[in-house]
């Protein structure tokens, strides 16, 4: 899956280690999922859309293969 | 960690932590020394097994509680590293048995606590390296 994580929180001025605090997850979880690593779980995508007060839809989108 | 522990929370689970590392590995010990004792009554000997067993159960309980409180990425992390700790302990089991087959060593080697304990935190270290290395871009 593709991701505008890293977007999202330089609009936000947020480093990885704050959103996982907002989140509640660890700053490495946050950046396994930006690099691509590590999907999400659903509730966890959805913490971090509400974040950014946003949808799942805009900041992840399926690749071809997935 | 998925949550946030207050001090006294964290110097808990410090005392938590040495207090089953040493029942970790001074039970068993002192089992031994009932178990091979020959003068060691049965009773003396069924209670020698008990204390081998339930010096472990603080441990194992530490280690879940750690995998309950680790959010999703590095509770994945653990348990891969605990499956691939599984496979290691087979092919050691395996490797030292034909090996004694064959005359290279005298026994198989057991895979006794401190061999496995050391192995699961190999292979936990293992998958976290490797999960580090692929973040790299």
């Amino acid at each position: 899956m593709k991701n505008r994580l890293r977007v999202f929180r330089a609009e936000h001025d947020w480093s990885q280690q704050e959103l996982g605090n907002r989140v509640g997850v660890s700053r490495q979880a946050i950046n396994a999922v930006e690099t691509g690593k590590f999907d999400p779980s659903l509730p966890l995508a959805m913490k971090i859309a509400r974040a950014f007060g946003t949808t799942i839809e805009t900041i992840w989108e399926l690749e071809d293969g997935d | 960690m998925a949550k946030a522990l207050t001090l006294e929370q964290a110097a808990k689970v410090g005392v938590w932590f040495l207090v089953s590392a040493a029942l970790l590995l001074f039970g068993p010990m002192l089992a031994d020394r009932w178990i091979f004792d020959p003068a060691a009554t049965p009773a003396v000997r069924w209670a020698a097994v008990a204390l081998s067993v339930f010096s472990l159960i603080p441990w194992l309980a530490y280690a879940g509680w750690g995998l309950s409180i680790a959010d999703e990425y590095n509770r994945r992390t653990l348990v891969i590293g605990t499956a691939l700790a599984f496979a290691l302990a087979i092919l050691f089991s395996v490797a030292t048995s034909v090996m004694a087959d064959a005359r290279l060593i005298e026994y198989p080697i057991g895979l006794n606590l401190p061999i496995a304990f050391v192995l699961w935190v190999i292979a936990v270290g293992l998958v976290a390296g490797y999960e580090k290395l692929r973040g790299i871009r």
